[in-house]
């Protein structure tokens, strides 16, 4: 049974057959330029991520540099008090 | 070719490709600005392969595909997420149909062919858009799908098939 919807038209595709072609906005164009330069800006979100990553990276940093520092110096204060017990033996 | 010349050469012949797909103007507009983004990313890189136009119109496909099945995915995702309130809440989800290219007596009759179509599986809708919406002879389409006549041959009947099963439709 033929679906009334469609009429006398034989075949499904006559319809779309018809469909013509438009004309884009005018404004597309520049909306499309808009869209193309926004990409070439790096976002915020990204920006925010490196610089909080960085951060992050040089307080680990500064964290094992003033441990390494506090380690060398009782490195060194053990020196010299087993300098000093090696001179009282003597 | 400058960005200019592509636009003024292949601006139409996009956004009305992605009318096919989406029926409705605003949308088709969103897709014509993300194939230009794609174009202009791949253009310094874009190889002489295939012609530039053939290359344009599989961005253009893949980008309207892409722009579907993202709407779908959002639509559901949001659907789920309030799934104990009632479809009437869900209704400004529902893309409204907006094709300039169609003459208002045929209106109805080609929307309900453009429901169905939808229905199909991406590489179906596209077969049907291409030979019978964009006049593309067997051997284009084939290229643009990237497959053999042959094969273009029995998706598209299987595609007929399934719209005539999904429309209930025989010939008179």
């Amino acid at each position: 049974m033929e679906n009334s919807l469609f009429g006398e038209k034989k075949e499904i595709f006559e319809f779309l057959y018809d469909i013509k072609k438009v004309e884009p906005d005018k404004n597309l164009y520049f909306k499309i330029l808009n869209k193309v330069n926004k990409q070439k800006i790096i976002p915020l979100f990204w920006v925010k991520s490196i610089a909080f990553l960085l951060i992050i990276m040089i307080s680990i940093e500064f964290y094992f540099l003033s441990r390494q520092t506090s380690q060398t110096k009782a490195d060194i204060s053990n020196l010299f008090y087993k300098i000093n017990t090696i001179t009282y033996y003597e | 070719m400058t960005f200019n010349d592509i636009y003024t050469e292949y601006g139409k012949l996009i956004f009305n490709l992605a009318l096919q797909y989406v029926h409705n103007v605003e949308d088709a507009e969103e897709i014509t600005q993300d194939v230009f983004v794609k174009v202009n990313e791949g253009l310094s890189t874009f190889r002489n392969n295939s012609s530039i136009k053939t290359w344009i119109y599989r961005i253009t496909i893949h980008q309207s595909l892409d722009f579907i099945k993202s709407r779908k995915n959002r639509k559901r995702s949001f659907i789920s997420s309030f799934w104990n309130h009632k479809d009437k809440d869900f209704k400004y989800l529902h893309t409204q149909f907006n094709h300039p290219g169609i003459e208002l007596e045929q209106k109805e009759a080609t929307e309900a062919i453009f429901k169905a179509i939808n229905q199909l599986s991406p590489r179906q809708k596209t077969v049907i858009i291409l030979l019978k919406i964009e006049g593309k002879s067997q051997n284009e389409s084939a290229e643009l799908m990237n497959m053999s006549e042959k094969a273009l041959e029995s998706l598209f009947q299987r595609a007929k098939k399934n719209l005539e099963k999904l429309l209930n439709y025989s010939k008179g």
